[in-house]
């Protein structure tokens, strides 16, 4: 069965015994929880769409283990065509959830690791990749949600891992065995863990040999015994807990973070992929980070798709739809927006075959790509705003829109143009709320921000790669200077 | 552009194999809607309802076909493949409201198609 149906897919997470918690009390079916669910119907849709004719080409992939039809959020990029369908299929799904669908982290994490494994087994002699390639194949053939887990809570920025007051502040090994290890530790703002079968540990930045018991890669079951989930609060999240279906703005989907927390999980050698290599820790975390900041390249360029459309759709019920100045703010919208698109496109174009045999994308451009992501939202989000007006933030709760008399001044009072319904207005109001500062602004801003890295970190790689000597000499060519 | 199944999971339209006629059935095959400027499933509906429902199939990559239709969201026509021209001998191309390259409107689109299949004016197989 290489392809859940999202039914299957909903069943096979209400099996699974996630220790969650959530504003203090553990929550005993997190699928059914109704902050939750929304962001599980989001996974869920990557499972649908897989299952539709008219969405197969770029949701599915032919396994390059199996020969198997598997989704493509399992798949090994095996040319520069998957690396495009993997942003056009990130486009889609934005589009159909307007929030993070948060499958994206496990699959970027898969090719990660699928090469540097192979790099190391090459120059090492270990046998990490052929362990990856079976964790692979089952995660193709059981259609796994994977959750990529690299970012460590690193305590003191300023200071290694192994020089910080609490040692625990980075995931570590804290036993060694004969069959496996003993992990201690956490992974911050982990995305769609709640909703992942399996977590898939990347080490969290560059390692020295100082620091080698950090430079750790590994898979586990998303519910297994040592693992704790502290579920991350969203802004409005509450709404979702009123039982109404306007106020939330997107009543459907959305996305979550989660706080993972290693107490002494135990782990095979079976599922250990990096075990204190940590001259390869640089390369897994610059693979992973890559990938990433390509995905961004869609889907946030597809919730902008919503986003762009929410505000168009707003101008018009304002009756304000045909102003030159709001047409103009529009256009701006979507040229950052494809600017987005574009950046994510080139860098997988320019995408090459690792000694593995998978693709990787084009890093310069990825972090460009990224960079552009860390401020167009941003830009657009405020344009949103600007289109909107001041309702999408005074306006009053679904329950006074639907009592029997204040209702009805609300009715009259929030009414824009006349042939539209005032609850038509409310609706996409809040909408764009939802997404500039609601529930799904975690993905569309902050994640923006600093989900695949913070700006700095691409500027970094931007300098690395920006072939600044190339440069100089092209002037000196044109200037005719001769050293 | 086309309407979103937010929120509703729909299942997909290829039919079992029993439900399979002849050769005149023409295969379809979609691109993946990323960013669709016609509705495609509204082109699809559309051409059942002018050549008999019988008629169509989304593709199966196991089963050869007379014709195949490629239905794709835009002109890029991204399904355009080999790989997928080799499942048929006589092609018609839907990219965004174009068919086979020449702009049509989008309401008329399952009519020109129509047309094409009718005239026996599909394209050979170009790969
Ligand atoms: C919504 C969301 C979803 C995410 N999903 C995932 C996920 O699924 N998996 C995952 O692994 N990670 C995930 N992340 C984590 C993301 O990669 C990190 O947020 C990012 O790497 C920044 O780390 P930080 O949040 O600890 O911020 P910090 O590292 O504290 O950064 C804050 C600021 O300090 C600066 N800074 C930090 N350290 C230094 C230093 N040593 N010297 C100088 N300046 C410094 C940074 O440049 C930045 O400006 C997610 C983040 C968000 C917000």
């Amino acid at each position: 069965m290489a392809l859940k149906t999202p039914e299957q897919y909903e069943e096979s997470l209400r099996r699974m015994r996630f220790r969650v918690y959530l504003m203090g009390e553990r929550v005993t079916s997190p699928v059914d929880h109704p902050i939750i669910r929304p962001s599980m119907n989001s996974v869920k849709m990557t499972y649908a769409l897989a299952g539709m004719p008219e969405h197969e080409d770029l949701m599915t992939a032919l396994s390059h283990l199996t020969g198997e039809k598997i989704n493509r959020f399992c798949h090994i990029h095996q040319d520069t065509d998957d690396l495009i369908k993997k942003v056009k299929m990130q486009r889609l799904l934005g589009q159909k959830t307007g929030a993070c669908f948060q499958r994206c982290v496990g699959m970027d994490a898969i090719n990660a690791v699928y090469s540097v494994t192979f790099e190391m087994d090459r120059k090492l002699g270990t046998s990490y990749h052929e362990r990856f390639l079976k964790f692979l194949r089952t995660m193709q053939e059981e259609d796994w949600t994977v959750d990529g887990a690299m970012t460590d809570p690193k305590g003191d920025r300023g200071l290694p891992p192994s020089r910080q007051a609490d040692p625990d502040l980075y995931t570590r090994v804290v036993e060694k065995r004969r069959d496996g290890i003993v992990v201690r530790g956490a992974k911050a703002h982990q995305t769609g863990a709640v909703n992942s079968h399996w977590i898939l540990v990347m080490p969290t930045m560059t390692m020295t040999a100082q620091d080698k018991d950090y430079a750790l890669a590994f898979a586990a079951p998303a519910d297994a015994d040592g693992i704790l989930y502290v579920y991350g609060r969203q802004s409005c999240d509450t709404r979702k807990l009123e039982g109404g279906e306007i106020d939330v703005g997107n009543r459907e989907f959305g996305g979550h973070e989660a706080l993972m927390v290693f107490e002494d999980l135990f782990v095979p050698w079976e599922n250990v992929f990096m075990y204190g290599e940590h001259e390869f820790s640089g390369a897994l975390v610059e693979r992973f980070a890559g990938y990433h900041r390509q995905s961004y390249g869609g889907c946030k360029v597809g919730v902008g798709d919503v986003l762009i459309g929410a505000a168009a759709l707003i101008a018009d019920y304002n009756g304000a739809g045909k102003a030159s100045h709001i047409r103009d703010k529009l256009i701006e919208m979507i040229h950052l927006n494809e600017t987005l698109y574009s950046c994510g496109i080139a860098c997988s174009a320019e995408g090459h075959r690792t000694p593995s045999g998978n693709y990787l994308i084009d890093l310069l451009l990825a972090n460009v790509c990224k960079q552009n992501v860390t401020r167009f939202p941003y830009e657009i989000a405020r344009l949103a705003e600007d289109i909107a007006g001041g309702l999408m933030v005074t306006m009053p709760s679904e329950r006074d829109l639907r009592h029997p008399e204040i209702g009805k001044v609300l009715d009259k009072y929030l009414r824009g143009v006349a042939s539209v319904p005032t609850e038509h207005r409310c609706r996409v109001m809040r909408l764009i709320e939802n997404i500039t500062l609601g529930t799904a602004a975690v993905g569309y801003r902050t994640e923006s921000l600093h989900g695949a890295g913070s700006p700095q970190a691409q500027r970094i790689m931007i300098a690395r790669q920006g072939n600044l000597e190339q440069k100089k000499k092209l002037a000196k060519e044109i200037a005719r200077i001769k050293d | 552009m086309e309407a979103h199944t937010t929120g509703r999971f729909r299942g997909g339209t290829a039919r079992p194999a029993s439900a399979r006629s002849g050769d005149h059935v023409i295969g379809v095959k979609y691109c993946g809607g990323c960013n669709p400027r016609i509705d495609r499933r509204a082109v699809f509906r559309g051409l059942g309802d002018l050549l008999g429902a019988d008629r169509l199939e989304v593709m199966d990559p196991e089963r050869p076909y007379a014709a195949g239709l490629l239905l794709c969201g835009c002109e890029r026509a991204c399904a355009d493949r080999p790989a997928v021209r080799r499942r048929a001998p006589l092609w018609v191309v839907v990219g965004g409201p174009a068919v086979d390259g020449e702009p049509v409107e989008e309401a008329l689109l399952a009519e020109a198609v129509a047309a094409k299949i009718k005239s026996g004016n599909a394209t050979p197989l170009s790969f």
